[in-house]
């Protein structure tokens, strides 16, 4: 087993170590060279050698002392020990946010915590910096790489923070698209109503492809969309005719998150999205009319698990109507899963030909809201009433992971085998392999 | 309990010489059906097959190798258990009925083929820390990816006297010379090398040897015994390098100053004991403490920036199945060339060869060789030199190879062979 290359091939990793080598022919096997009487550019060495030697806790009190002086190597210090294991986090935050407050250690710390999953800590090293014009670009920086790495929310506190000492409504309407993202309009709008004030904030351009968007986007997800409406309505001469019929979806799908089909259709009549295919084919489908959902949902322009589970459904069935069907898809629009899963399974006695889909469906609903109890029996009954079912092998390999999940690693087992063998062809049989594999490696 | 290279052929030279009556009824005419465990391309799952194999015989069936025939497939009962088996780990098995099989024998007794039946599942132990090091050991991942059962041993079982219990032990990259692998020189600092270190003086102490060095001195002395006495070695990187240097050393000073207190012996290539050592001889010692390799045996020097050789593809012997089943048991592949893979001790000098040993590959033009076995005492052992075939650079800290996305891997065939290979046995032996 060769050591790291960079360990030869770096001229400070092969410094250090030649020091080390001298250490060791002293014969001082063990003993650490304390860190107090090193140079800046010893630390340096330090801080990598002991980085590449598993030393993170050294390492990160090395890099400590460097960016106490040269801040700029945050990035240099992060790149060193992001891949440090879990167990030796501790000690880097506890040299990292150890007093004083270390401008260049919040930094490293910052970028570590997002690149280990854990960004809201991460803005907390990083938000008690002292505002100016250098921390306001730390927090940008932090919010646009915990908005691209799916941390919506804490995106959103870094740049309404970063917003708070640079005021561009640009910036802002980031931060509001990350609120919008991360399941918070109420938020959102907050930040829009300061963008309107902002350096930028009533730039035409920026209004029509941005802000107007965003803001009805933003009120129709809370169900005002009777605002949204007249939103779109005084501000519509900004908006270029590609882009109205987006905004318009929008406004229509406010009415239809408040169950109010008959204002989503007056809605979507008013701004001319009324034959629309989706428009049409979701209000078809939301009020229980498969045959013209069926026809209008051709072509969908956009790629949800909601999509999905409407063409499946009017692809397997050939019923024309289902009142059910409709409110169990207004159901998952609205938010409502318990609800939209208790729908498909009344739905699924009527729905013979797209039963199992619809027992599988509701399935997947309980167990993405942890409800295995829940979905263990309509797994059950797929796998035990409709074996010959596209969805029997999911449901066997889903049956199994709620088993594993409840500790019953044995019936676990018996899922997965059950799946291997009866399923063989299913592209799902080197998934339960795998978590066969991870069973036994845990037990 | 094992056969060695020189016992098979005596014993499988008798058969010949008694007739076909000789082992009386053929016991594959016991059974109803076969299962043909195809190792070459058709198979997809090459490594879970050895486990298939290994385990049917654990359970007391009975099965065959049918070495050379289609990459050294396997032949055993068909069983709805082993079927089930099969499926389950995504193993290729083909149904054959008595002509087909009699096709299958035809073919085998006309070209370089042979069948050799396998008995009983052997017993294996894999020396290993206690503690989990920062590099992965390809033959654990091998055998726990196949679920092969084996047991863990370490220094206090070995002088414990506790290896006579296994068919089978198998070393993984430790230094018998007592010196760390010299990994001070990179990682004294670190928290595992430490601990690796405190570990290794406190077994010296309960043991009554006065340093590290002196303590491997002994545990390597056990694992030749073991060998002597008929047991079967596998070793794979440095520790195939530093056990025959800790045997031939057995009473020199060989190691540096930092693991014994004192220098090594400056004649000490003079007072190697090299007719003790299982594979070399009259190798050169490394004298200096900071260059990072132990001997000339390796090749490759991987460590030491100016002589560290490049990687090229080794070679598999290919040899008579009928008159030399051993060593074609160990080359058995679906592959006859495989990629090169660096160690500590990456490949053997032939310079360092005794002159009994067989290599099983070798790469072409080059001045060392990569994979090799001998018999010695009663026992055998056998050499591959590198780290982990999938993962030609592996370096200390990185993560260990996931084998389920090599399910075919043909360097970890190797591996596998070894294990196997003991199973095939024609009469028990005392070890």
């Amino acid at each position: 087993m060769p050591s790291p290359p960079h360990d030869v091939a770096s001229p400070v990793s092969a410094r250090c170590a030649r020091r080390l080598a001298l250490g060791a022919a002293a014969g001082c096997l063990v003993a650490a060279v304390p860190l107090r009487v090193r140079a800046q550019d010893q630390l340096l060495d330090t801080a990598y050698v002991a980085a590449e030697s598993g030393a993170w806790g050294t390492s990160a009190r090395a890099w400590r002392r460097v960016l106490d002086r040269n801040p700029n190597l945050a990035l240099a210090a992060a790149m060193t020990l992001r891949g440090a294991p879990p167990d030796a986090r501790g000690a880097i935050h506890d040299a990292f946010l150890a007093p004083p407050l270390s401008p260049g250690g919040r930094r490293t710390m910052a970028q570590l915590d997002l690149a280990w999953g854990a960004a809201r800590d991460g803005w907390a090293a990083l938000s008690s910096l002292p505002r100016g014009d250098s921390t306001a670009e730390a927090w940008l920086e932090f919010a646009d790489a915990a908005r691209a790495d799916g941390a919506l929310v804490v995106a959103r506190d870094a740049y309404a923070a970063a917003v708070s000492v640079h005021p561009v409504a640009e910036v802002a309407a980031r931060g509001a698209a990350a609120a919008l993202a991360g399941g918070d309009p109420e938020g959102a709008l907050v930040l829009l109503d300061r963008a309107a004030t902002m350096h930028g904030g009533t730039d035409s351009a920026l209004v029509a492809s941005t802000l107007l968007p965003l803001r009805v986007r933003a009120l129709a997800r809370l169900g005002r969309s009777r605002e949204a409406e007249q939103v779109l309505q005084h501000q519509a001469h900004l908006l270029s005719v590609d882009a109205r019929p987006a905004i318009a979806r929008d406004v229509t799908w406010g009415y239809v998150r408040r169950g109010d089909l008959a204002e989503a259709r007056a809605a979507a009549t008013e701004f001319g999205v009324q034959d629309d295919p989706d428009v049409k084919a979701w209000l078809a489908l939301y009020a229980g009319d498969l045959k013209q959902a069926r026809e209008a949902l051709l072509h969908p322009d956009a790629s949800s698990p909601d999509v999905l589970t409407a063409l499946t459904l009017l692809t397997r069935t050939r019923a024309d109507s289902s009142a059910i069907v409709g409110q169990a898809f207004l159901c998952l629009t609205r938010g409502d899963t318990a609800g939209a899963a208790q729908r498909f399974v009344t739905a699924s006695a009527a729905l013979r030909d797209a039963a199992p889909f619809l027992l599988a469906t509701a399935g997947r609903l309980h167990a993405a809201q942890h409800h295995d109890a829940l979905a263990i029996p309509l797994w059950r009954t797929v796998v035990e009433q409709y074996a010959d079912a596209p969805e029997a092998p999911e449901a066997d390999l889903e049956w199994g992971r709620a088993l594993r999940r409840g500790a019953d690693a044995a019936g676990a087992r018996a899922r997965w085998e059950h799946l291997i063998l009866t399923y063989p062809e299913s592209a799902l049989v080197p998934l339960a392999r795998q978590e066969l594999a991870a069973t036994k490696a845990t037990a | 309990m094992a056969v060695t290279r020189r016992q098979f052929l005596a014993t499988a030279a008798a058969a010949m010489l008694a007739g076909p009556r000789a082992g009386g009824q053929r016991w594959w005419r016991r059974l109803d059906g076969h299962l043909l465990v195809p190792m070459d391309d058709d198979q997809q799952n090459h490594l879970k097959a050895y486990g298939l194999t290994y385990n049917a015989l654990h359970d007391g069936l009975r099965g065959e190798w049918l070495l050379n025939y289609r990459g050294g497939s396997f032949l055993l009962p068909d069983t709805p258990d082993l079927r089930r088996r099969a499926a389950l780990d995504g193993i290729t098995v083909q149904p054959i009925d008595d002509a087909a099989l009699a096709g299958a024998r035809a073919e085998i007794a006309g070209a370089n083929m042979d069948s050799v039946p396998l008995e009983k599942a052997p017993t294996i132990a894999i020396y290993k820390p206690p503690t989990s090091p920062p590099w992965d050991d390809a033959v654990t991942l091998a055998v726990q990816y196949a679920g092969i059962p084996f047991t863990q041993v370490w220094d206090d079982d070995v002088l414990g006297g506790n290896l006579a219990k296994y068919d089978w032990v198998h070393l993984h990259h430790e230094d018998f010379t007592g010196q760390f692998n010299k990994l001070y020189l990179n990682y004294r600092g670190a928290p595992w090398f430490n601990e690796q270190v405190i570990r290794d003086m406190d077994t010296a102490r309960r043991h009554g040897a006065p340093n590290v060095p002196a303590l491997k001195k002994q545990v390597a002395e056990g694992i030749r015994s073991f060998v002597e006495r008929g047991g079967l070695l596998f070793a794979m990187c440095g520790a195939t390098e530093t056990l025959d240097l800790a045997i031939a050393g057995r009473n020199v000073d060989i190691a540096s100053v930092f693991s014994d207190g004192s220098p090594m012996d400056p004649n000490a290539d003079a007072k190697m004991d090299w007719a003790r050592a299982l594979a070399f001889r009259g190798a050169h010692l490394e004298m200096s403490p900071s260059i990072n390799s132990m001997s000339d045996i390796d090749g490759h020097q991987v460590n030491v920036p100016s002589r560290k050789q490049p990687l090229g593809v080794v070679t598999l012997f290919a040899f008579s199945a009928k008159f030399d089943p051993v060593a074609t048991m160990l080359v058995q592949d679906h592959r006859t060339v495989i990629p090169d893979f660096y160690g500590v001790t990456t490949s053997f000098t032939k310079a360092t060869l005794k002159p009994t040993d067989v290599v099983l590959a070798y790469e072409e033009g080059a001045p060392w060789v990569k994979y090799i076995h001998g018999d010695y005492g009663k026992g055998s052992w056998t050499f591959l030199g590198g780290h982990d075939p999938e993962d030609p650079q592996h370096a200390v800290g990185n993560p260990s190879t996931d084998l389920s996305l090599h399910p075919n891997s043909p360097g970890y065939r190797l591996i596998l062979n070894n294990v196997l290979f003991p199973a095939a046995k024609k009469k028990p032996l005392k070890t």
